[in-house]
């Protein structure tokens, strides 16, 4: 039965790459704006309890506020290891959550397997993530200098 | 003399009649080669056109034939309904649940009952002016009151991960076996009575249990689904104030 949820518990999580390079270019404000606006609009469209997806990535925010006192954010290393930490502990959490309020998990190696997995995919890609996002920034902030 | 001054002249006439039926055929043929590219392009295009029309057509087929199927399910079905499409799905993966396109307006309610073709789908969670959210039978907090068709006997169908349910509280004197029909009983107020559920797949039957463990496939085939029937209803769990206006 595990196994035929593999694919379930494999997430790679971009609202915590972006919420991760909102915070470091748009300071703590904006980073959890968007992750709990986030969550809120996950909350909306999923049949879990309202709440849950808000809480979750307000938490992620939080570790990535945090984490990033211990990691640099504008390594490309600090961004692998603490992006990957944070949907570690998100899924974590996740888990937890769904077993206390909604439905009983099934605990099991596979399903720890997936989550670091997750987590390495979603470290790894954060980098690429953050450049693009920079260079949307670059391109935008030159369009409305230019305009201004 | 005429004999021979033909004899001299007509090789250098035949060969400037050649030279010219080459250049001309040549000029011909860079023209007709010109000409096919234009008509390859435009027969492309053509191909293309007619390929799209094709798969639009065959969608077309398709969809009737699924309508068809409602509108026969429909006919068997006597409270009025409302036809929906689905036009999204629960973001997380860890829930089940649909959008459908119809709200309020529509006249649906919470707890409305939720039907394709086959059976049973879900029920409404959520209802805005224009669309709904209907949380399905294999969702995991999903809880549908349910009879076995050949022995009438009763248990509580809930979901599974996996697209699978399992028919809860049935005791171990029960006569279950693979392939029986699951049928709504009508208990819970929100399924009118009779609508096909599933079917079972597996009966586990443990000496240190209180009850069997029966798994059912659902009937809906709840990945392809397209259109459903919304069964217009009171919701039966709300009081008049609770009633959404």
């Amino acid at each position: 039965m595990v196994n035929d949820l593999v694919p379930l518990f494999f997430d790679i999580d971009l609202v915590i790459v972006i919420t991760a390079s909102l915070l470091m270019r748009s300071g703590s404000a904006g980073a959890a704006i968007f992750a709990f606006g986030q969550g809120m609009l996950i909350d909306l469209f999923s049949a879990g309890f309202l709440g849950l997806f808000a809480l979750l990535y307000v938490i992620s925010y939080l570790c990535l506020e945090l984490g990033a006192r211990f990691f640099d954010l504008r390594s490309v290393q600090g961004q692998f290891i603490l992006v990957g930490l944070v949907v570690l502990i998100k899924e974590l959490v996740l888990v937890g959550l769904l077993d206390a309020f909604a439905f009983e998990v099934v605990l099991s190696a596979s399903l720890f397997f997936w989550f670091g997995v997750s987590a390495v995919f979603t470290g790894l890609i954060a980098p690429f993530i953050f450049s693009i996002l920079r260079a949307v920034q670059i391109r935008t902030g030159g369009e409305s200098r230019e305009a201004a | 003399m005429e004999q021979v001054i033909i004899e001299i002249t007509a090789p250098v006439q035949k060969f400037i009649r050649r030279s010219a039926e080459t250049v001309e055929k040549a000029w011909l043929k860079y023209f007709s080669f010109v000409d096919l590219r234009d008509e390859n392009t435009r027969l492309q295009k053509e191909v293309d056109d007619l390929r799209m029309q094709n798969d639009l057509y065959r969608e077309l087929v398709s969809t009737h034939a699924r309508l068809r199927e409602l509108l026969q399910f429909k006919e068997s079905i006597r409270s009025p309904v409302v036809a929906a499409q689905v036009i999204g799905r629960d973001p997380t993966g860890w829930f089940e649940s649909i959008f459908i396109d119809k709200g309020t307006n529509a006249g649906l309610r919470l707890n409305m009952p939720v039907v394709d073709a086959r059976g049973v789908v879900g029920r409404l969670v959520a209802v805005s002016p224009n669309y709904a959210k209907v949380l399905l039978i294999i969702d995991q907090n999903s809880a549908v009151d349910c009879l076995i068709q050949r022995t009438r006997e009763k248990g509580i169908l809930k979901g599974l991960p996996s697209q699978l349910c399992r028919l809860h509280y049935v005791s171990r004197a029960a006569d279950v076996a693979v392939g029986d029909k699951i049928v709504t009983s009508g208990l819970d107020r929100i399924f009118p009575k009779g609508l096909p559920v599933g079917e079972v797949m597996e009966v586990v039957d443990t000496p240190w249990e209180f009850f069997k463990d029966v798994r059912v496939k659902p009937s809906a085939d709840f990945s392809k689904l397209e259109e459903v029937l919304v069964l217009l209803k009171e919701d039966p769990l709300s009081s008049p104030s609770r009633k959404t206006k």
